[in-house]
């Protein structure tokens, strides 16, 4: 009996010991893969747009592999589920640092994800790279926290302005009870002149029904949609398409600006809504194959959330482009971002301040006919002004 | 403008899903006596292989229906008779966690089969018909008038069946004492059998309405399971009647306190919740759960 225990014992260490060389020799190996850990929301209401942009980042490392890799060396992304919110994006982020020993994060995707794993990043010196957190609230983030989408004040401070020029008087503000959201709200209400009737919701909440009709009864005459994914936004176009929207100048933020499926699915109910999208090349030859790829791989006929594919596909490369100068992480990495200047992207030409953000890239939008087009403030104003004169 | 009767109205459609999601639960409740957090679960399982039926193979609306209730009832009763069976003389601790596995296991399945995106019943351009009641007053959609009939029709159904029919009484009995009830002649494992069936078939009928008024995503379960034991324990543990006023209660208090006061969209979980506060500390045995003296006299 006892022999046969420590056989087993035995047996035990031998494999142990096994596994521990094994790793050993495959992290000092220099032409192993290069392990990057990603944070995104997989599951939940924000794998709406964090499953597509997997599929986008997963494009560029296919692209970048195929062509040979990184200095010859393979990129391979450790992808943990982020699921939008602090606390699993850290627990996430304590298992990519502390078992898988990455030295780079790709998100999160989410700005609550990034909050949440900022203590754990600055403390471990491993630097984290968002294309898609823009609260402004990340811009403080701390020093290893990095981002190539820009912060949202620009976005809700267009906004405002248009709000303002209008000429608009009360706006009633919808807004869920999250970080990204949050900070829109934040700077709408700082940059709006008239009165906002604001009202919030928390991400668990289903039914719109009866704040929609306490917001209509206030006499707004808009009102801003703010929430944090695509489903939620579709959840309020929904129950606001049965209750009616009285004619309300629509506003909503770019979750809602970019989600093509929600715009062709209410258009008639968000012809004329405003917003801000952050803006990207369209016919930049590499966006171009990533949408072919993108739409052979899925079968979608459009790539969507754009702006946010644009900055995630950039964002592989980006790193790409850090590890092939000898920048593979820790502070070596976090030096080379703060340097990028004027790198080329499809989301544009890239230039990261010292808080680790570019600067604003928001650019006003108006839906027509289903699809959130450029929309020129001052044009659109005189037009009017000629409609009233011709009246 | 006057906002109270649309806020009616939608207190009313609340109501209604409620009270079907209450039923349900305090019918399993009392025939198993412990807590089946799976139940918001089966309920929405039943919503997506609706969806599956009627968005994605096209299917009409009452076979759709009819593939979910039927697959769903049978999934409720293989879960009990492979899982709760077993355990029924054991203390209700185990029966009660196996349930959160179940729950956990379908909330997963569903996240892996359907993505974490949310659904819509409504194909893209597709809207539900709206009404203009008493001057425009109220507006109400096709859907939540169904909602309210469907509704009323299954509570009654279910009040009739468990009044008069002889598996209902054979419930009531089993539900009192299970021993007594096999002593007497009552066929116990195929009465729990039943009623566990009745209730995954309600838990389907919310289930399909829930998704139909509010989207569908796999993690709207549980939300589901809470509403429901706050309304049961507001109405008083056991009682058919008490779940429903419960669910009434919620349903108008949710939507009055926010629609009204300045309170935010935000608290209405802690409105929800500090109603069942207060009633319990008034009533410790809900509204239709008696006093303590009553109670107590019962035992």
């Amino acid at each position: 009996m006892l022999s046969k225990s420590l056989k087993i014992l035995g047996l035990t260490l031998a494999s142990v010991a096994l596994v521990a060389c094994s790793t050993a020799t495959t992290e000092t190996a220099e032409d192993g893969p290069i392990k990057v850990g990603a944070i995104m929301p997989l599951t939940g209401d924000a794998a709406s747009y964090g499953t597509p942009m997997q599929a986008v980042a997963q494009i560029a490392i296919d692209e970048i592999n195929e062509a040979g890799g990184v200095n010859g060396r393979m990129l391979e992304f450790i992808w943990e589920d982020g699921k939008c919110n602090g606390k699993d994006a850290a627990s996430a982020a304590q298992k990519l640092v502390n078992v898988d020993k990455v030295e780079v994060i790709f998100g999160g995707f989410c700005s609550p994800e990034v909050l949440g794993i900022a203590p754990i990043v600055n403390n471990a010196q491993v630097v984290s790279l968002s294309s898609g957190a823009s609260s402004p609230a990340v811009t403080d983030a701390g020093d290893f926290v990095f981002r190539n989408y820009p912060s949202d004040t620009a976005q809700a401070g267009i906004i405002a302005g248009i709000a303002n020029d209008m000429g608009l008087e009360k706006v009633a503000l919808l807004t869920e009870e999250n970080d990204y959201p949050i900070g829109i709200a934040d700077a709408f209400i700082e940059n709006f002149n008239g009165e906002v009737v604001s009202e919030t919701f928390l991400p668990t909440e289903v039914d719109f029904k009866t704040v929609l009709t306490k917001l209509k009864g206030e006499g707004a005459d808009a009102l801003f949609i703010n929430p944090q994914t695509g489903p939620k936004a579709d959840l309020i176009l929904k129950q606001l398409q049965q209750l009616g929207s009285d004619d309300m100048q629509l506003f909503g933020n770019d979750v809602i600006m970019a989600s093509t499926d929600i715009l062709t699915q209410y258009s008639e109910l968000t012809e004329g809504m405003i917003g801000a999208q952050t803006s990207y090349e369209a016919d930049n030859p590499k966006f171009v194959t990533m949408s072919a790829t993108y739409k052979e791989r899925t079968g979608e006929s459009e790539v969507p959330f754009a702006s946010y594919a644009a900055t995630t596909y950039d964002a592989v490369y980006l790193l790409a482009a850090a590890f092939e100068d000898g920048a593979m992480g820790g502070t070596a990495l976090r030096d080379w971002l703060y340097k990028v200047k004027d790198w080329p992207g499809t989301a544009g030409s890239l230039t990261l301040d010292k808080n680790g953000e570019p600067g604003a890239s928001h650019r006003p939008n108006i839906v027509k006919d289903g699809k959130a087009t450029e929309f020129d403030p001052a044009a659109s104003m005189e037009e009017e002004t000629t409609e009233e004169a011709a009246e | 403008m006057e906002i109270l009767p649309q806020l009616i109205a939608v207190a009313i459609v609340s109501s209604a899903l409620y009270s079907l999601i209450a039923t349900g639960l305090t019918m399993t409740f009392g025939i198993l006596e412990f807590i089946h957090f799976g139940y918001g679960e089966m309920a929405i399982t039943g919503a997506y292989i609706f969806y599956t039926c009627y968005m994605s193979l096209g299917m009409g609306l009452i076979p759709s229906a009819l593939i979910a209730l039927a697959s769903v009832t049978l999934i409720g009763v293989v879960i009990e008779k492979f899982t709760f069976k077993p355990v029924r003389e054991r203390h209700w601790f185990i029966p009660m966690t196996l349930s959160i596995g179940i729950a956990i296991i379908l909330q997963s399945a569903m996240t892996i089969f359907y993505g974490g995106n949310s659904r819509n019943y409504y194909a893209s351009g597709e809207t539900a018909k709206t009404f203009e009641l008493f001057n425009g007053s109220v507006i109400i959609t096709d859907v939540q008038i169904a909602i309210v009939l469907i509704a009323i029709a299954c509570l009654l159904a279910v009040g009739y069946f468990l009044k008069y029919s002889r598996t209902g009484k054979a419930a009531r009995a089993v539900a009192d004492d299970r021993d007594i009830a096999a002593i007497m002649g009552i066929n116990v494992d195929k009465t729990i059998s039943t009623i566990f069936g009745l209730g995954s078939l309600l838990a389907v009928v919310a289930g399909i309405m829930l998704a139909f008024d509010r989207n569908l995503t796999p993690t709207a379960g549980m939300l589901t399971t809470v509403i429901g034991f706050c309304a049961i324990v507001l109405g008083g543990v056991g009682s058919f009647k008490g779940a429903i006023i419960g669910a009434i209660i919620i349903g108008f208090a949710e939507t009055l306190v926010i629609g009204l006061t300045p309170l935010s969209n935000s608290y209405k979980e802690i409105v929800i919740f500090t109603i069942l506060l207060l009633t319990i500390l008034i009533r410790p045995y809900g509204l239709f759960g008696g006093t303590k003296e009553e109670v107590e006299s019962r035992k």
